[in-house]
């Protein structure tokens, strides 16, 4: 042993260790952009990412077609039953009315949307491995006009934000992250709250809002958009449904978990909105 | 009867294909942990020890570091966390497998188990448990013990492909017994 500790072997694997040591450092000090280390790998693992995601998706979608279909004949008789729910809901008029109502807003959201500038589309790489919060890496990065803390989006609702960024690539922290917090609304009620992830929700893909009074006016099914008061999202789009209410942990708050609109654990492309009307007014990220 | 002495150039030639193909595992295994949303172990871990099981320890270390920063990207961990604990890991393997142990599943899985309770510990600590999240017992129960499982059995998967590589593919010095035609008497 004592012969090791004086071999050259030694020395340099004390400079190895003290090279890691640096590289972490400096990983800390990016500051939300990719060390060269990362990007150096990432780059030269796109094109097999690339192949390896569609055959990984290929497989999925056969394996879905073979061993789902009890799930699919389940969902099959909860969608019956939602048919057979919305039927009734029509025969009242006005329901159907309100419900008229919340489309012009649908349709008000897509007017809104002309202010945005959209990056191209992105294609999903791979997502963080084993993360419970499901951030992902897309193929654009801050050449395509994206920096931290970009919204990032589907055409089904708010996906996330831009946590990390190199030139080609940068990383997407999701809603369902404890670390984005941002305001919400529910559409119809215009009721007011803050959504936060957490990890007893995320493991189910649903985030919470959080803070809620006794009181709340929030429902089971309400439709749940950003506020935009903050500067960090559009305001308006949508997020997700309220899935359910509960009481906070602490007893002083309710929460409502929110079952995003998109579906996080499987996408295969996003957009990113790289400006909007008041884009940056207050920092809440 | 001759003696012939298996040449260094040949020696050389197998080293080379056996690192070719322990390069493209490592890369392989990097492609698999970061396709697709699903549990999975994080093999780079048993690959490494497996690896530093029979190589010598600065050898050892540069293993280490390539899998610990292959694995700090793929788990989107603070880059060298793992690297540092994984070369420093390895490089003891690597003298203990020199000095006192045999080479053989038991110790290579008991090893494995051993590092993968410090690692996850360290990640679970650093990563989730001083910043005071709620609810860190699902975390616990849904990601970390089970990706922690999954590694520790991942050896079972990964020694025995180690084991062929380098039991076709090393070289070591020793003689081959040949018959010298000349000398046989007629």
């Amino acid at each position: 042993m004592r012969e090791f500790i004086k071999s050259i072997k030694f020395k340099i694997i004390l400079c190895l260790i003290a090279l890691i040591i640096g590289i972490m450092l400096s990983s800390l000090a990016q500051n939300g952009h990719s060390d060269a280390g990362s990007k150096f790998i990432n780059t030269i693992a796109a094109p097999f990412r690339y192949i390896s995601s569609a055959v990984s998706q290929a497989v999925d979608t056969g394996a879905a077609h073979i061993f789902s279909s009890k799930k699919y004949y389940n969902e099959n008789l909860e969608l019956k039953e939602e048919i057979s729910r919305l039927k009734n809901e029509l025969v009242d008029y006005d329901n159907t009315k309100a419900e008229l109502s919340e489309l012009k807003k649908f349709i008000g959201i897509k007017e809104a949307h002309e202010d945005y500038v959209l990056s191209p589309p992105c294609r999903v790489l791979s997502y963080t491995a084993n993360d419970p919060f499901c951030s992902f890496i897309i193929d654009k990065g801050s050449e395509d006009g994206i920096s931290v803390a970009d919204p990032v989006v589907t055409s089904d609702g708010l996906i996330g934000a831009v946590s990390e960024i190199s030139e080609k690539y940068c990383t997407v922290r999701t809603i369902l992250s404890p670390e984005l917090s941002f305001g919400v609304k529910a559409m119809r009620k215009n009721e007011n709250g803050i959504l936060e992830g957490d990890i007893k929700f995320a493991a189910d893909g649903l985030s919470q809002i959080i803070y809620l009074e006794k009181d709340t006016a929030l429902k089971p099914g309400d439709t749940i958009i950003t506020t935009g008061s903050s500067g960090l999202f559009p305001a308006d789009y949508l997020v997700g449904t309220v899935k359910e209410l509960g009481k906070a942990p602490n007893g002083l708050s309710y929460y409502a978990s929110v079952e995003p609109f998109a579906d996080i654990k499987k996408l295969t492309s996003v957009m990113v909105i790289t400006s909007f009307e008041g884009k940056g007014e207050a920092n809440e990220y | 009867m001759n003696i012939r002495l298996i040449s260094s150039k040949k020696k050389r030639k197998f080293a080379v294909i056996r690192w070719t193909i322990f390069s493209l595992l490592i890369w392989v295994v990097f492609i698999f942990t970061t396709t697709g949303y699903f549990l999975k172990p994080n093999l780079l871990i048993p690959m490494a020890i497996c690896i530093s099981m029979s190589e010598d320890s600065l050898v050892s270390a540069f293993v280490g570091f390539v899998c610990g920063i292959l694995s700090d990207i793929a788990f989107g961990k603070l880059i060298g966390s793992t690297t540092l604990i994984l070369v420093v890991s390895c490089v003891c393997i690597s003298l203990l497998f020199t000095h006192l142990l045999r080479q053989n599943l038991i110790n290579i899985s008991v090893l494995t188990l051993v590092y993968s309770a410090v690692h996850f510990s360290v990640d679970y600590f650093f990563s989730y448990m001083i910043w005071h999240l709620d609810n860190e017992y699902i975390l616990l129960k849904r990601f970390i013990i089970p990706e922690f499982i999954l590694t520790v059995l991942s050896v079972f998967l990964v020694y025995p492909i180690i084991r062929l590589v380098r039991k076709h593919l090393t070289l070591r010095k020793h003689y081959v017994l040949e018959e010298n035609p000349a000398l046989i008497k007629d």
